[in-house]
């Protein structure tokens, strides 16, 4: 069974940091860092937990970080929706 | 030119939107009876009020409240939803057979027949920024009429002066 269903990739920390250079620039790795250390992680965690924890911790934000934020958990949860939805067909077939 | 992910990224207009708590659960409340009133008047199952963020769209509101697919997720990647076009081309935009259309027939929500017909308009904020959108879909195909955009359009300038009341920071 594909880990990516309808060849959509789990999101990880590299798609956050990707979210986090696309607004803020060049000052976004300050703007990373301070995330990082915030959500107590090292940014090489691949475990989907460390990505909500960065994706609530950027939420916890009262600017336009917050909306990527969320943007972040929609696509974590669909992810776990879609692999769920694609093993309930595997397994009915 | 920029890309469809930079105009969805624009640092200001996710700020624009920002300013007001689009998450309020009053304000679900008040955007749930205006999409209740354009289902009705579209005849359409379903409505929704989607605020498009940069690589994902929130749902803010369906006529369904918490009963429906996209509310259970709270959105859909940006990849996966139709109101993104509606900001990128800051325009209606509107399809009425989803399963022919070369840009979403294989769209999950599509291919599980969930929907088939879609309209949205563009949800137009006080700074010029699009928020996002309000849409009408629904399982089976629909052609849309001048009218119906229209029709559409009054309720999404309704929708912009609902949310300008939830500001983030009131004067």
């Amino acid at each position: 069974m594909t880990n990516d269903p309808y060849h959509m990739r789990r999101p990880d920390l590299p798609e956050a940091k990707a979210a986090v250079e696309r607004l803020y620039g060049q000052t976004s790795r300050t703007v990373w860092q301070g995330l990082l250390a915030k959500a107590v992680l090292t940014g090489h965690e691949t475990a989907p937990e460390a990505v909500e924890r960065l994706a609530r911790t950027m939420m916890a934000d009262d600017s336009a970080l917050a909306l990527c934020g969320r943007s972040l958990l929609i696509r974590l949860k669909t992810h776990e929706y879609l692999l769920a939805a694609a093993a309930a067909v595997t397994k009915a077939r | 030119m920029p890309t469809d992910l930079e105009i969805l990224a624009d640092l200001d207009r996710l700020t624009a939107m920002a300013a007001y708590n689009l998450f309020d659960s009053d304000l679900a409340v008040e955007l749930q009876q205006i999409c209740q009133q354009s289902a009705e008047r579209l005849n359409m199952p379903m409505s929704a009020v989607q605020a498009v963020l940069d690589t994902a769209t929130a749902t803010l509101a369906t006529n369904a409240g918490e009963a429906d697919f996209l509310s259970a997720i709270g959105g859909a990647p940006n990849e996966f939803a139709f109101c993104p076009r509606v900001v990128i081309d800051a325009a209606p935009y509107t399809r009425a057979d989803l399963t022919k259309d070369a840009e979403h027939d294989h769209n999950p929500a599509v291919t599980a027949g969930l929907i088939r017909s879609y309209a949205g308009v563009p949800l137009v904020l006080p700074s010029g920024h699009i928020l996002g959108s309000h849409c009408v879909m629904a399982s089976t195909t629909q052609t849309f009429t001048d009218a119906d955009i229209t029709d559409l359009s009054e309720s999404a300038a309704q929708i912009v002066k609902t949310i300008c009341r939830y500001s983030a920071s009131p004067a």
